[in-house]
């Protein structure tokens, strides 16, 4: 800040001093409305980031008008970044409404990028929106993924019906996004949703489920579903004809602290005869971890 | 290409030769490739990570960019007719990308991070010297990074799992990247166990054959900023300062620390010198000056050398034949200061390669500090040759460990809160009563990108703990989140602030001599026994979810944790205060100012009120999308939240609050609390003067309330709290 006015010696004084702390790096601080300009003018993803990391507290109108087209970059960090900065300025409100409209509208890019610009912001108002867009089938699935995750960036267990309803769309990349989004949500505890999926046809659902039930650790076990977990991660560490879902079995029968009545002798087998090497170490060490 | 032809002659330009040597291919015909004298005897082979060439890895923090085409190669012997051998052939790793590696004590087996093309993480992975029997030691949602193999066939990493089961990560200091803390977990896969948590990032790690682990960790704090080294136990216990803060450092941050030589200093300490990569902490491609930093007796009295003078500190472009360094590993005699180094020429700077849509290359060399001069050893075009590190066995250093006792809390305490090398001042003899416990969070919780007008993080006070009769101190405190420490006085007010977050395991006992104490000398107890000890530890540990509960209204001094403004201090206010500061200038001693934002071209103007009323913020980084409490612009100014901006104020500015202190708070001072302990004495006030509002015929505040507004005072200033975390349904 510049001070012009001889009655604020003392504030300056004391930015100053906050400034000497650490001249080189305060956070959020040392930018400039060029410095933004050549970020960008650069196109280094790097670049962009630290700068407006860097400009946390700067403030000009020039520059929102600079990022604000950065909420349409194809680079998912980019966007992720310029959302960041741009909800910490003036004009949010109006940013909010005008991401909250797009998703609205049938252009599924324009959505996907308003989901992330939301899911930055982190305000509960924008669960319905999303909700509602998250099972629009007339959004692609990237779009839809991306109304997923910014429900999880919310975190409120609001947004866990919309999730659970996706988890049933026709498209895979929409139920693993579900999925995932699940362990996002302040307060998830419960396995059980994330059960419904582990005998999914598509691979990458399976393991966003077998993550989402292991992020629960002990939690999945004092469910109500957690007999039934452990029976399906044995099966899929058994039979699962993916290798990166037979390695997230096994490991996640050890982090839910799977009974070894249950567990042991799958994990065993797995640990002795998978073709894998890579699960055969993660069932080996995970057995250690089974409940006795 | 023309970046790589400009590096070598460069390198030539500046004296680096090659010793009459040519320059040949060795398996693919691309890399450079020369003999190099400088390669002590014993070494026969190195081992290094090369990497896609990337423009991602410019925070010093960055710790999950993937960019396919790692790969883990051994070069034996180190020279033109060595040869490479993949240890990472495994069909599995295609196209993986690989950040950081480290070699048994028996120099037979390798563990790394890695993620695979087809997953989303990095993961640890181990496999032999000879590239066989390689297997996965790490799975889930999570990455897993920097491994570094600790005594007792265990590996140390760090990782964004969650120690506290239920808890989310923490964010960093921009409330934006998720941090990283530090774990172990046996070679071969099993018993993992997650260290204690800080708010920030930690990095970096490296073993010293002390036993001891350096590693670099962002401190922030109020207005502390920066990456410095720290050291801890092997088994994640006894965190401490190493280098880096007390003034003492040449740049933000220092990283990839690795053990050089052990020294004894004046006063008889057998400590370390270490090589690391100093720099600023962003777009430099985490590379830097390399400094070798002797670890003095504590922090103040460390000392570093510039082994790189001419390579920028700073964020800035770094010249032709300057360049900048990846990474260091000490070779042969400390005394000879040879370095195998990952180097790179020209503008090490994410934003002028980007410009110039180039990369940065780093190649490995040997870089003699003594000269400054570099030769060549390896360099393929388009990749990062780092991390070369010579193959050789080497001693197994002890486990170094802090005493562990039953139970799930972690012990803080002092024998003698008065010493202290740093604030002794502040700290007048027989003046301190209790010592504050804080915890710290950050936005993950549910928080709207921050906390209110100020710097500060999340907090929440655990409780306060009697200062006994010899001075000590000590309570239990919860393990592995973020804590800090206020010394209060009989005012209930902070007499000296801890400047960082600490942290400890369950069990784990953190006793220190002082607040602060001279690192160099030994605190004395007298009769040889200490009363903390003697009497236990008070129990400060509340489980997770009783922590997190909102309190609802009831905010007493026996139970209150946060300090939500509207809910805390709103109707303190409201009861005694807005009868005459309600808004109108000129009377009751209501100030105004305006400020004029020529940035934004937009004003405000501000009287001071302490009513409730919503007041949009129109001006500064806040300005027109952000509200808060007429009383809240009030008291804490709009200082901080003016950025950057040029503003023009006329009128007579005003904050009443100091962040971080209610002692040099105005609103304080004004109201003059009385004493608190140790016992509530009306006749005994803080500040020489009257008592407001008092002496305007008002009513006084109760104790409770004095106490509400010096906690939220002394814990930043901020309005959001647990209490009041819009993220639970407001927001």
């Amino acid at each position: 800040m510049t001070i012009v006015s001889k009655t604020l010696v003392f504030l300056s004084a004391s930015i100053a001093s906050l400034s000497l702390l650490a001249p080189s790096a305060q956070a959020g601080r040392g930018s400039s409305p060029a410095a933004i300009e050549s970020a960008i003018r650069s196109g280094s993803v790097e670049a962009i980031q630290s700068e407006l990391e860097r400009a946390e507290v700067l403030v000009c109108s020039a520059c929102s008008k600079l990022v604000l087209p950065l909420v349409d970059h194809d680079d998912a960090r980019v966007r992720q970044v310029a959302a960041w900065w741009l909800v910490r300025r003036g004009g949010r409100s109006a940013l909010f409404v005008e991401m909250a409209e797009r998703l609205g509208q049938p252009d599924s890019k324009l959505a996907r990028n308003a989901a992330d610009v939301l899911g930055e912001m982190r305000m509960l108002k924008a669960i319905p929106s999303l909700s509602a867009a998250l099972n629009n089938p007339a959004f692609d699935s990237e779009a839809r993924a991306s109304m997923a995750k910014a429900l999880g960036e919310i975190g409120h267990m609001g947004g866990l019906t919309a999730l659970r309803q996706a988890m049933t769309a026709d498209k895979g990349e929409v139920r693993a996004a579900a999925a995932a989004a699940l362990r996002d949500l302040r307060g998830y505890t419960d396995p059980s949703p994330a059960a419904a999926l582990l005998n999914d046809g598509d691979a990458e659902v399976r393991l966003e489920a077998i993550d989402s039930i292991a992020y629960t650790r002990s939690q999945a076990m004092q469910s109500a579903s957690g007999n039934a977990i452990v029976q399906s991660l044995v099966n899929l560490a058994a039979s699962d004809p993916d290798e990166r879902v037979r390695k997230k079995a096994v490991w996640a029968l050890g982090e839910i602290g799977a009974p070894f009545h249950i567990a042991g002798p799958a994990l065993q087998q797995a640990a002795a005869g998978d073709e894998s090497p890579f699960v055969r170490s993660l069932a080996e060490a995970a057995l250690g971890r089974l409940a006795r | 290409m023309k970046m790589r032809t400009a590096a070598l002659l460069a390198a030539g330009a500046i004296g680096v030769g090659f010793g009459g040597m040519s320059l040949s291919g060795c398996n693919s015909g691309k890399q450079v490739l020369v003999n190099n004298p400088d390669i002590p005897q014993d070494v026969d082979s190195i081992i290094f990570l090369q990497r896609t060439a990337r423009q991602d890895t410019g925070n010093v923090f960055e710790y999950n960019g993937y960019v396919a085409g790692a790969r883990l190669l051994k070069l034996s012997p180190p020279a033109a007719d060595g040869t490479l051998t993949e240890l990472t052939s495994d069909p599995r790793f295609k196209n993986s990308d690989i950040m950081a590696w480290d070699l048994s004590f028996d120099a037979r087996t390798v563990v790394f991070s890695a993620r695979l093309a087809t997953e989303k993480n990095f993961q640890l992975y181990a496999v032999g010297i000879d590239g066989l029997n390689v297997r996965q030691l790490t799975n889930g949602p999570y990455d897993y990074v920097f491994p570094v193999i600790l005594p007792g066939q265990r590996v140390l990493f760090t990782t964004n799992k969650v120690v506290e089961e239920g808890a989310k990560q923490f964010r960093d200091e921009y409330e934006r990247a998720t941090t990283s803390q530090v774990g172990t977990i046996g070679m071969d896969g099993k018993n993992e166990q997650l260290g204690p948590r800080n708010v920030s990032h930690r990095v970096s790690p490296a073993l010293m054959p002390d036993g001891n682990i350096v590693y670099t960790e962002w401190r922030h704090l109020g207005g502390i900023n920066d990456g410095h080294l720290r050291k801890m136990n092997t088994d994640m216990t006894g965190m401490r300062e190493a280098f880096g803060g007390e003034g003492n450092g040449i740049t933000n941050s220092y990283l990839k620390a690795r053990f050089v030589d052990r020294y004894t200093t004046a006063s008889g300490k057998e400590t370390q010198q270490l090589v690391a990569v100093a720099t600023s902490r962003d777009r430099t491609l985490q590379a830097g000056k390399l400094v070798l930093i002797s670890l003095g007796d504590d922090e103040a009295s460390s000392k570093v050398e510039d082994l790189t003078p001419l390579v920028p500190g700073g964020r800035g472009p770094s010249q032709f034949g300057v360049g900048r360094y990846y990474d260091a590993e000490p070779l042969g005699n400390p005394a000879d200061r040879r370095f195998l180094v990952s180097w790179a020429d020209g503008p090490v700077n994410s934003e002028v390669l980007a410009e110039a849509k180039g990369k940065a290359e780093f190649g490995i060399y040997v870089y003699d500090a003594k000269t400054q001069t570099r030769r060549p050893i390896y360099d393929a075009p388009g990749m990062w040759d780092v991390m070369a590190r010579p193959v050789r066995i080497r001693p197994e250093p002890p486990i170094t460990q802090s005493p562990i006792t039953a139970g799930k809390s972690f012990t803080l305490g002092a024998l003698n809160v008065y010493a202290s090398s740093t604030n002794s001042k502040e700290l007048v003899p027989g003046e301190a009563f209790k010592v504050r416990l804080i915890e710290g969070f950050s936005s993950e919780e549910g928080f709207p990108n921050m906390f209110g007008l100020t710097e500060f993080d999340g907090q929440s006070n655990l409780g306060e703990v009697d200062i006994l009769a010899d001075n000590s101190f000590a309570a239990h405190v919860p393990a592995n989140v973020p804590v800090t420490q206020q010394v209060i006085d009989r005012f209930a007010m902070s007499m000296v602030s801890e400047k960082v977050w600490i942290s400890g395991r369950a069990g784990e006992q953190r006793v220190c001599g002082g607040c602060h104490e001279n690192r160099s000398q030994n605190t004395l107890i007298t009769g040889g026994l200490n009363e903390a000890i003697v009497r236990g530890a008070t129990n400060l540990d509340k489980p997770r979810a009783e922590r997190i509960t909102a309190k609802g209204t009831a905010f007493t001094y026996e139970s209150v944790r946060g300090v939500p403004w509207d809910l805390a201090l709103q109707p303190i206010f409201d009861a005694k205060c807005v009868s005459c500061h309600e808004g109108t200038a000129g009377v009751n001693g209501n100030k105004t100012y305006t400020i004029t934002d020529m940035t934004l071209g937009t004003s405000q103007t501000v009287t001071f009120d302490l009513r409730g009323t919503k007041t949009p913020i129109v001006v500064g980084e806040m300005s027109a999308g952000y509200d808060y409490p007429a009383s809240y612009i009030s008291m804490l100014g709009l200082g901080e939240e003016l950025g950057e901006n040029v503003v023009t104020i006329t009128g007579e500015y005003f904050k009443y609050v100091e962040p971080g202190s209610a002692r040099e708070s105005k609103a304080i001072q004004k109201l003059n609390p009385p004493q608190r302990f140790p016992a509530i004495d009306p006749n005994r006030r803080a500040f020489p003067g009257a008592t407001h509002p008092a002496d305007r015929g008002g009513q006084e505040l109760t104790p409770d309330e004095y106490y509400l507004m010096i906690l939220n005072f002394d814990m930043g200033g901020q309005y959001y709290f647990r209490e009041n975390n819009p993220g639970n349904g407001s927001y």
